[in-house]
């Protein structure tokens, strides 16, 4: 059987590699998708604030207040004097003058308002446009906040209350996780595009063996040849394995070398993963595009032509996509078992070779179990489909 | 030779073999004649393997199909009303798969191919893809990989239909050359003319049963008419009246 399994299989390859569907559908899979994970990578940086460029403010009325102008300058803005809006002005008619990201007017009355005692109103107008004018808008309120504090402690100290008892402790911020949520995200869906290659890389071939194979008429000569059906499907299978591992193969190649040029700096986060955890990844991703490709398969002999096939394949491609949606969008609502289920635990074991650089074990072992296990059923249904007599009625 | 004993087959209330007998000797040619629905397919299904019958047996060569389908299998060489050919491989590389899947290889599968391949005339494209052949081409592609592992018994499912007037004396030529080194020929066919010229035992079919078998002259002579065709007729119309 092992003799006529490899003569199946080469000329299954031989067949595939002649397929340009079959190719473009790996080739771009493995070499588009990274550069668009690229792209989106270079539009992420772009939105992200330059450290050596300062936030820009715009003051009205800065003679009323020089202590305030000169403090926020010395906590890093920008500033720089500008013409007060109207009395009757509302928010809406307020332009915030071109370079700046807000406009801060101070009362003409202030500084006699801090001199008596009493509360003083400043107004701040802000244009919240886009990611960064948020963060920055963030550090001009920390900055009059805090000018606000040193007001606050002076008057104090100045009663004889000493300033350290407006200050009792200090917080002090470290991020001790082993990765952060938004790292996650980004690698759950890196994680996911891994498990999409196989199933892209093996769809057109899969149903060219089998749904192809009953198309173009030529099964029931196939099967009047003193092969075993066994034997057919296991050459036909290891091919379409092959094609679905080297599409997440090439894939993550490419997208290493994405990393390593392009992105690395661009991207608010670092791979884990090391030589060791490559090797671990590849070796469940084999095991996964084997499951895949069993998989494919079953549902490929169902069909009795490539475009029936690929109706079926379209509705199998739902449960994937749903993956994609729930690990992106609600991976911290997920229930724990559910991690644990198929495709989830590829993924979660995935994700952990990708962030931390470690193996789950739980998540590892239960990946390969399942796909050894989900392969040898899908195997067994599809021989003994293929070995039915229905199915020459069928064709 | 193959032998078909009492063969019946039924999806589920349609019984479309009901006890079929006759026997395809080594060095003749056995034609199946009948109409469509007559049977003919549910036999030849039977015989290489692809169906197993209810009851009765198929053995080719002493070889019971039914039990040892696969040793059965390597001592046929079948040629199907679909010729079903890989487009994407040359005429070569198809018959070299059919061959390697019959145990051939190495030097011995490049001389076989070049032996069917000189015998079927297709040097000018032993190396093209067979995408785009005219059905000639793909009738030869066929053939050649049906018998490259030569095969004792040959099964051929109405191989002239689709084939131009050159192809078919082509095929009738090759076919008389195998009978002649000894192989068993079973065919099914419609035309009456190829039937009567290449025939040497004639089974007609209908309703899923033998109605009468011998040679075109044992035949004509049987139903008491002009050629084979009349008696063909006359025959199968009797047949349905008594299963009436």
């Amino acid at each position: 059987m092992i003799n006529q399994t490899k003569i199946v299989f080469l000329k299954e390859i031989k067949d595939a590699i002649r397929d340009k569907r079959a190719v473009m559908a790996v080739l771009s899979y493995a070499f588009l998708m990274p550069a668009l994970m690229g792209f989106v990578a270079f539009l992420m940086s772009l939105d992200r604030p330059e450290a050596d460029v300062k936030t820009k403010l715009a003051i009205a009325n800065m003679e009323a207040a020089p202590g305030l102008v000169a403090f926020v300058e010395k906590a890093g803005l920008e500033v720089s004097g500008a013409e007060p809006p109207a009395k009757d002005a509302s928010a809406d008619d307020i332009e915030i003058p071109e370079g700046n990201l807000a406009l801060l007017v101070i009362p003409k009355d202030f500084q006699e308002k801090l001199n008596k005692g009493t509360v003083g109103e400043l107004k701040l107008y802000v244009g919240l446009n886009n990611r960064e004018g948020a963060e920055r808008t963030v550090e001009i309120e920390l900055a009059l906040e805090q000018y606000g504090r040193f007001i606050g402690i002076n008057r104090l100290h100045a009663r004889g209350v000493p300033a350290v008892l407006l200050t009792p402790f200090v917080v002090s911020k470290a991020d001790v996780s082993v990765s952060n949520f938004g790292l996650k995200v980004v690698l759950n869906g890196l994680a996911v595009l891994g498990v999409m290659a196989t199933i892209i890389g093996g769809i057109s071939v899969a149903l060219d063996t089998l749904a192809g194979e009953r198309e173009r008429q030529s099964l029931q000569t196939l099967l009047a040849q003193p092969v075993s059906s066994r034997a057919l499907i296991t050459g036909k299978w290891s091919m379409v394995s092959l094609f679905s591992f080297s599409t997440v193969f090439l894939m993550s190649l490419t997208f290493i070398a994405v990393y390593i040029f392009f992105a690395q700096d661009k991207l608010p986060f670092k791979l884990g993963i090391d030589i060791g955890g490559l090797g671990l990844m590849y070796l469940q991703l084999l095991f996964f595009s084997m499951f895949v490709a069993s998989l494919l398969m079953l549902v490929s002999i169902q069909a009795k032509s490539f475009k029936e096939g690929q109706t079926y394949m379209s509705m199998i491609m739902i449960a994937p996509t749903l993956i994609i949606y729930v690990k992106i969008f609600a991976d911290s609502r997920i229930p724990d078992f559910v991690r644990y289920l198929p495709f989830f635990a590829d993924i979660e074991s995935l994700t952990g070779l990708l962030v931390d650089g470690v193996v789950q074990p739980v998540f590892f072992v239960i990946s390969l179990g399942v796909s050894l296990l989900g392969t040898a059923v899908c195997i067994f249904f599809t021989s003994r489909r293929l070995a039915s007599e229905k199915l020459l009625d069928e064709v | 030779m193959i032998i078909i004993d009492g063969i019946k087959k039924s999806f589920g209330d349609v019984q479309a073999v009901r006890g079929v007998n006759f026997e395809a000797k080594d060095g003749m040619i056995t034609t199946l004649l009948g109409a469509n629905g007559s049977g003919k397919t549910t036999t030849f299904r039977s015989i290489t393997g692809l169906l197993r019958p209810d009851a009765g047996a198929v053995t080719v060569d002493g070889i019971p199909v039914r039990e040892r389908t696969l040793e059965a299998q390597a001592r046929l060489g079948v040629f199907p009303d679909q010729f079903g050919l890989y487009t994407r491989l040359t005429t070569r590389e198809h018959i070299a798969y059919y061959a390697q899947l019959h145990g051939l290889e190495g030097a011995e599968m490049d001389a076989a191919v070049d032996r069917v391949a000189g015998l079927m005339n297709m040097g000018d494209i032993i190396d093209r893809r067979t995408e785009g052949f005219s059905q000639g081409q793909r009738m030869k592609v066929a053939l050649a990989r049906a018998i490259v592992h030569s095969p004792n018994n040959i099964v051929l499912d109405e191989p002239t239909r689709g084939l131009d007037v050159m192809n078919i004396r082509l095929l009738r030529q090759i076919l008389v050359t195998l009978k002649n080194e000894g192989h068993c020929i079973l065919l099914s066919s419609h035309v009456m003319a190829e039937v009567e010229a290449l025939s040497d035992h004639i089974v007609i079919m209908a309703n899923g049963v033998i109605c009468a078998e011998g040679t075109t002259e044992s035949l004509i002579a049987q139903a008491d008419k002009e050629n084979l065709e009349e008696a063909f007729i006359h025959l199968a119309d009797m047949s349905e009246e008594k299963a009436a």
